[in-house]
């Protein structure tokens, strides 16, 4: 270029080159070394599946045939940092052949806390109006899938809820989010 | 030989002050003008009282919600910063989207100041970020529910939604990682990258000069005569410095506002964080109910576009207004399409908070 700067000029073309990709390779290799391990310290544990320790719900005798109850789940082993396991909130259902369903309290349109209402045999969302039945399928509102539900299992007459996965239409499982 | 003599034998900062204090500005500069230097006026008061804040304030589960108890009952002149730091945050957002209304309807993101306008967008969207994470850390219910749907909401993103909201949230639900993350989000990465971006607008309008209002031979972009236009005007125009005390007065009523907000009012804190309620009614600060409300208008299957597309197009067609809207006129009037759609938009938010 003919408008080219003196002390551009100064250094030939073919030196400035070589030094623009040196200087782009330290640039590279100091970005990598310090990225890729500070990346995954960013996003690896978030990132984690199947932490969500076993958690005691109640005694099976507790829950009422054709009964839904609230828990508030108790995380089994002392939460170690930071494999934490949050204190959550639950619903047990007992359904009338003697299983149990556990429902994860988060609505799945945004996340609002639902409620069950025995008298309307309905969980209710107070955010946007999703309205949800006693198997956790969607009747009205904006949810685009049935409520989440817990793994689960019984032991020595005690019920304990586990991962949290979501199901389809047809209430199978597909996974922890709609997929 | 005086401390500002021998700065500026070794400096050269006199010609420096005087070359910032003294330049000229163009003539009908007034009081819309001060916005943004409240806004900035606004940031600095943040940063003070965040600061403080972060003396007694704990980011850990367990202790978040009594040390800002313990800001709030014990510490003397806490709930004063405190309620400083609450106020004056709802007063950033006011006043930064003023700064960004003034500048629309004066066409000052037009040549030569598209870089400013990208990097005020910029700062807006780190400036929202600072509202979202900032109001878990006290860990009571609204924190704890807001940051629940916050995170909820990541997850309509089409393709990476799980993932963006295990990455927000730290693991699979809200809780000790995610106010961990917040935390060093609102205290380190967010300020830093907040002045940062703040250096480099205010670089860019000293090196540019304030944008002239869109009057006489300057209502029209062209960018051959700009610079002999915008000369002349400056001829015309005031010293900075005159300027400069309108800018001072702003600031000093907005902090006497923000006082007796926070005085008057204080910055609320409800029940501890409890993942188990059954009846809480999840609600976000102010300048995210339009959003929120946004999902009312959108039902079911169509929610991924309050949630998603609305915000993320959004925010694009902002930062890159100036490229979008390339018309030589500077003044609203001369550009109605424009001008119209903003109003529009501006109503339908206002409507929704």
């Amino acid at each position: 270029m003919s408008s080219e700067p003196h002390h551009q000029a100064s250094l030939p073309r073919s030196r400035r080159r070589f030094t623009m990709v040196l200087l782009g390779a330290i640039s590279g290799a100091i970005g990598g070394i310090l990225g890729i391990p500070l990346g995954g310290f960013f996003g690896l544990p978030a990132l984690r599946s199947r932490e969500f320790a076993w958690a005691e719900a109640g005694p099976v005798d507790g829950f009422k045939v054709g009964e839904i109850r609230f828990v508030a789940l108790m995380p089994l082993r002392r939460p170690v940092w930071p494999e934490e396991a949050p204190r959550m909130g639950a619903f047990v259902s007992r359904k009338a052949d003697g299983t149990f369903e556990v429902f994860h309290n988060h609505c799945t349109h945004v996340g609002c806390p639902v409620n069950w209402n025995p008298a309307a045999q309905r969980f209710f969302s107070p955010c946007h109006g999703g309205v949800f039945d006693r198997s956790g399928r969607v009747l009205a509102g904006p949810p685009q899938r049935p409520l989440d539900r817990h793994e689960m299992k019984v032991e020595k007459g005690v019920l304990y809820a586990g991962e949290i996965y979501s199901v389809n239409e047809r209430l199978e499982r597909v996974g922890r989010y709609h997929s | 030989m005086s401390l500002g003599a021998w700065l500026d034998d070794r400096l050269g900062t006199r010609s420096l002050a005087a070359g910032f204090f003294y330049r000229r500005i163009p003539r009908a500069v007034g009081w819309p003008h001060t916005l943004g230097s409240a806004t900035l006026f606004l940031l600095l008061v943040q940063t003070v009282t965040g600061i403080f804040l972060a003396f007694y304030y704990v980011p850990s589960v367990e202790h978040a919600y009594g040390s800002v108890q313990y800001i709030t009952e014990q510490v003397p002149f806490g709930a004063y910063v405190r309620g400083l730091h609450r106020w004056s945050a709802s007063l950033v957002v006011i006043f930064a989207v003023l700064h960004l209304v003034r500048v629309f309807f004066m066409g000052a993101y037009k040549y030569p100041r598209e870089t400013s306008w990208v990097v005020g967008v910029l700062l807006l969207g780190i400036i929202f970020a600072f509202g979202f994470t900032g109001y878990l850390l006290p860990w009571d219910q609204k924190a704890y529910w807001a940051t629940v749907v916050g995170t909820h909401i990541a997850e309509w993103a089409p393709g990476v939604g799980d993932v963006a909201a295990r990455l927000l949230r730290g693991g699979p639900e809200v809780g000790i990682r995610t106010l961990g993350r917040f935390f060093a989000f609102h205290v380190l990465f967010l300020p830093t990258f907040l002045w940062l971006l703040v250096a480099v607008h205010l670089f860019m309008v000293i090196r540019q000069g304030i944008a002239p209002p869109p009057v006489g031979r300057l209502a029209v972009i062209c960018p051959e005569e700009y610079r002999t236009r915008y000369e002349e005007s400056k001829a015309e125009g005031a010293s900075f410095l005159e300027h400069l005390t309108r800018d001072a007065e702003v600031a000093l009523a907005l902090l006497l506002i923000a006082s007796w907000l926070a005085l008057r009012y204080g910055a609320p804190l409800e029940e501890i964080a409890d993942a188990t309620t059954t009846t809480y009614v999840p609600r976000p600060e102010w300048y995210f109910y339009f959003l929120f409300e946004l999902l009312w208008v959108f039902p079911g299957r169509w929610t991924v576009l309050p949630a998603f597309w609305i915000p993320v197009l959004g925010f694009l067609a902002l930062l890159l207004l100036p490229f979008l809207d390339r018309g030589p006129a500077r003044s609203p009037l001369r550009g109605p399409v424009a001008s119209l759609a903003a109003t529009a938009v501006l109503v339908g938010v206002l409507f929704l908070t």
